[in-house]
């Protein structure tokens, strides 16, 4: 047997504690080698992809950050996995290795460990390549392919950066080994710990600060958002984190002096090793839960902000194409023809609308804010019509009196003062001069919003029929409106019709809306897409520090287990006990991200008007899915080690 | 009464290979109540398979074995695990208590994993502990107590239950002399005062000269059985003699764990 081969087999013998590990190497150096791929690809490098721009600050941003992850991932684990083998190490040096071959050992085995996981990242990476460039294609709607390619570059710069990385990390972890005493060492596996103790104040302070944190959380408005947004995040990581290594002792503290409880059947085994258990991982729980927490919080906000966004658009146009016509004849579009166009290009018509006023011109209204020298021009029309339109945009109706008018502003975001009583507003239709009382402002399109007809000005029938008789032919207006079943995919339909324009036309017509929605649903798209192999990344490596972290400590207690198993503990009461251990050490940082993020989501809801919590839902559901796998697997794993080695 | 018969008991480990080694061979054994019987041979000789079957976790290829009448190998995997926590008491070389729980608690293991109500394990467990003599260290944890107060709270914990049968591996085989004269001495008190019927593996003659009876076995086999007088020296002396007619190497007592 060689040195060398002694190292391998030190690899071979504790797979099992190493696969956790292994496993999120693999996926980093294949994340990092999909997006060092793209970056590189010949024909992104070349600026063939014109696309390729949008994604690649936030590809690269994206590739530091697998950086810095990895750099304290694995000088994390690989200095856990040290303190494991105290004993093995003090057994070496006692046979007479000396503290340099015992580095030299360590630095082997890290190395063999990066190379196979650099080697099968790269290899996952080279074979998934072709799937995420598919998929960025798509993404990006490239016009040209963004064929199969494996940049020599990027294989040099993963296999060679991670490598280093490795490396930097083995001679770091390497330099602590054979600092200690042999007798230490050897001693170092199984000192006794102390019973968990935990503080009432700081017990206290932990459940203070949560409720206090979530509160603020609640009661977060957009006038005191940045008051509270430090203290909340404060609060809740303070609290978090004596939650872990305080609040949780105590309660358990608290159930094992209640001896209903306690006393009752396996409750015993569970209660007085929970806080041990929580207690010794408190550090690594409360990282966890805190990374969980932002990562489901920024994931929801991107989720939630392409439905506003959509929201947004549709709010903004009311119609998916809509022009407005002054004067006789058709100075813009027959709406015959425009129709006919958009059949042309695809679309199918699901409702055609047509809005007729006159040009109220030189409008100046207080409550409004026009002044005298910022007067503005609108679109006079009938209450009738306007509350048909209304209706349909979901918008309320409105009742000016006789005497009266009704402002429409085109979008919600403009909402400001409110009418005071006795306002006016005042200007020139139908040939004459007129002054109106001012009923109130209203928000929100009915009609798409452009040129003469971007405000409207809402006035009894019998008002407008009588501007309509005084008014000349010129100062007629038109609105036509198409709406198109199936709009999202209709940008053919809408393009053959914006061809059909002249330029000037143009400013009369309303027609962004498919391709605002394709930009928009773009870029979200990408940030989604990008952003979710990093919160995959996360939530495996979260997986595997407590796989690891639970699968050395239930070694420990191997022993007493297989005691218990002679004393009569049946394999259901064994399973039962070691399910609610690993359980808790999955499942609680999960649950607690969940309702953090569920209280920064009721935060941001309250921040943007409409409630959004439940968009978040999809991601904390991968997230419980993918704990929940990482928990089916370990604790099957342990029970059969326990259940199958021989009890004596 | 016979708490324990065992019938031409017998164990063969093969491998996958053809080659099979019996490790026991016809045992026959009857261990009346109350009685306090020592099984006594060298390395190699079977000790550990017999009581690993005594304690059934593991199962025999010939032969029966009955504990108050019931044979423990027709009983499902679930119902084993019962039948060990109700009838069958255990204590380890290495004590075997959990780190997690106090003396206290350990004791009450048994009790409260079959669900007694607290009062009725208070009940239980006062007697026991003063008698083992560890009353005024309950509250303490297993790493705060000597070698000899673990084992002892071990004891209690193997007894609380009242089972049929306590079975003893190597029990002193970790503890220095004196500690072993005192936990010796408790498992004889509890032998004679509560009449626990009592079966104990070892190979130190002195702790052995507690018993009423000692079974020698060798490669497998029953070799020679002797009983007690009044004299506990005289018997330690009988069974000195006993050994050295056995042969067989006797230093196989592990160092204490580290």
């Amino acid at each position: 047997m060689t040195f060398r081969s002694l190292a391998l087999n030190n690899i071979r013998g504790s797979w099992r504690s190493y696969a956790a590990f292994f496993l999120s190497s693999v996926f980093s150096v294949m994340i990092f080698y999909l997006y060092a791929s793209f970056l590189m690809h010949p024909d992104v490098a070349s600026g063939h992809i014109v696309h390729a721009n949008e994604v690649k600050p936030m590809m690269k941003f994206c590739e530091y950050l697998i950086v810095i992850f990895s750099f304290f991932f694995v000088l994390y684990s690989s200095s856990a996995f040290l303190k494991t083998r105290k004993k093995e190490f003090g057994l070496l040096s006692l046979f007479g290795t000396t503290r340099g071959q015992l580095r030299k050992m360590v630095v082997y085995e890290s190395m063999a460990i990066a190379v196979l996981s650099i080697g099968a990242g790269l290899g996952l990476g080279i074979l998934l390549s072709k799937l995420f460039l598919m998929a960025l294609e798509v993404l990006l709607q490239s016009d040209v392919p963004i064929r199969f390619a494996i940049p020599g570059q990027a294989v040099l710069l993963t296999g060679g950066g991670f490598l280093l990385l490795f490396l930097a990390i083995a001679l770091i972890t390497a330099m602590t080994v054979g600092r200690q005493q042999i007798v230490e060492l050897l001693g170092g596996a199984r000192r006794p710990k102390k019973a968990p103790a935990a503080s009432p104040w700081l017990s206290i302070l932990a459940a203070a600060s949560l409720v206090a944190g979530y509160g603020l959380a609640c009661w977060m408005t957009p006038m005191n958002f940045l008051i509270f947004a430090l203290p909340v995040i404060g609060l809740t990581t303070l609290g978090t984190y004596f939650l872990y290594t305080q609040l949780s002792v105590a309660v358990l503290n608290r159930l094992k002096r209640s001896k209903g409880i306690f006393y009752k059947r396996t409750n015993m085994l569970v209660i007085s090793q929970m806080s041990y258990r929580i207690k010794d991982n408190a550090r690594v729980l409360f990282v966890v839960t805190i990374l969980s927490a932002v990562v489901m919080s920024a994931a929801s906000t991107v989720y939630v902000f392409q439905k506003l966004q959509r929201d947004q658009i549709l709010e903004h146009t009311p119609f998916t194409v809509g022009y407005v016509e002054r004067g006789d004849g058709h100075p813009v579009m027959d709406p015959a023809q425009a129709r006919k166009l958009l059949e042309d290009g695809g679309g199918r018509i699901a409702e055609q609308a047509e809005l007729q006023g006159v040009v109220a011109k030189g409008l100046t209204s207080a409550a409004a804010g026009w002044k005298p020298e910022d007067s503005r021009k609108a679109m006079a029309v009938s209450a009738s019509d306007y509350n048909l339109l209304a209706k349909r945009a979901g918008l309320d109706a409105v009742n000016p009196a006789e005497g009266e008018a009704v402002i429409s502003f085109p979008y919600k975001e403009m909402k400001g003062s409110k009418t005071k009583p006795n306002e006016t507003v005042s200007g020139k239709a139908g040939g004459a001069s007129f002054e109106l009382k001012l009923q109130k402002l209203v928000y929100g399109s009915v009609f798409s919003p452009v040129n003469d007809a971007t405000y409207l000005l809402v006035v009894p029938d019998s008002t407008l029929q009588a501007w309509k008789d005084g008014a000349p032919s010129a100062e007629r207006l038109r609105a036509y409106g198409f709406e198109l079943s199936d709009w999202e995919r209709a940008l053919p339909a809408v393009q053959t019709f914006e061809k059909a324009l002249a330029k000037e036309q143009k400013s009369f017509v309303q027609s962004y809306r498919v391709e605002s929605y394709r930009d928009m649903k773009q870029s979200i798209g990408l940030t989604i897409f990008v952003g979710l192999f990093i919160s995959v990344l996360f939530f495996v490596a979260a997986g595997s520090l407590l796989y690891f972290k639970q699968f050395t400590e239930l070694q420990e207690d191997q022993s007493q287990f297989q005691a218990l198993r002679k004393i009569g503990l049946t394999a259901g009461e064994l399973r039962r006990t070691v399910a609610a251990q690993v359980g808790i050490l999955y499942l609680a940082p999960c649950l607690l991200g969940i309702v953090h993020s569920v209280f920064a989501m009721f935060a941001l809801g309250t921040l943007i008007g409409t409630p959004v919590w439940m968009y978040g839902l999809i991601i904390m559901g991968i997230y419980i899915l993918l704990q929940g796998v990482y928990f089916l697997i370990s604790c099957t794993a342990y029970t059969r080690s326990i259940l199958k080695l021989p009890a004596s | 009464m016979n708490i324990l018969e065992v019938n031409s008991l017998g164990k063969i480990y093969s491998t996958k290979g053809e080659v099979s080694y019996k490790a026991l061979e016809s045992i026959d054994l009857n261990v009346g109540a109350g009685e306090f019987v020592g099984i006594m041979g060298p390395s190699g000789s079977g000790k550990t398979t017999l009581l690993n079957l005594l304690s059934t976790i593991d199962k025999p290829t010939s032969g029966t074995i009955q504990v108050r009448g019931i044979n423990p190998a027709g009983l499902s995997e679930r119902k084993l695990a019962l039948f060990r926590r109700r009838e069958l008491g255990f204590v380890f070389q290495d004590f075997n208590l959990l780190d997690t729980l106090s003396l206290k608690e350990n004791i009450a293991l048994p009790l409260v994993l079959d669900g007694a109500s607290p009062s009725k394990i208070e009940a239980a467990l006062e007697p026991v502990a003063a008698l083992l003599g560890i009353a005024p260290i309950l509250a303490k944890r297993p790493y705060e107590v000597s070698g000899g107060q673990k084992q002892r709270a071990a004891i209690a914990r193997a007894i609380i239950h009242q089972p049929s049968l306590l079975l003893a591996d190597e029990l002193t085989g970790n503890l220095d002399s004196k500690s072993a004269k005192d936990v010796m001495e408790s498992l004889k008190d509890l032998n004679e005062r509560l009449g626990a019927t009592v079966l104990m593996v070892t190979h130190d003659p002195f702790s052995a000269s507690y018993c009423q009876r000692i079974i020698f076995i060798k490669d497998g086999r029953f070799f020679s059985e002797i009983r007690r007088g009044d004299n506990r020296q005289a018997f330690f002396q009988q069974i000195l003699d006993s050994l050295s007619v056995l042969g067989g190497n006797f230093d196989d007592v592990p160092f204490a764990r580290a």
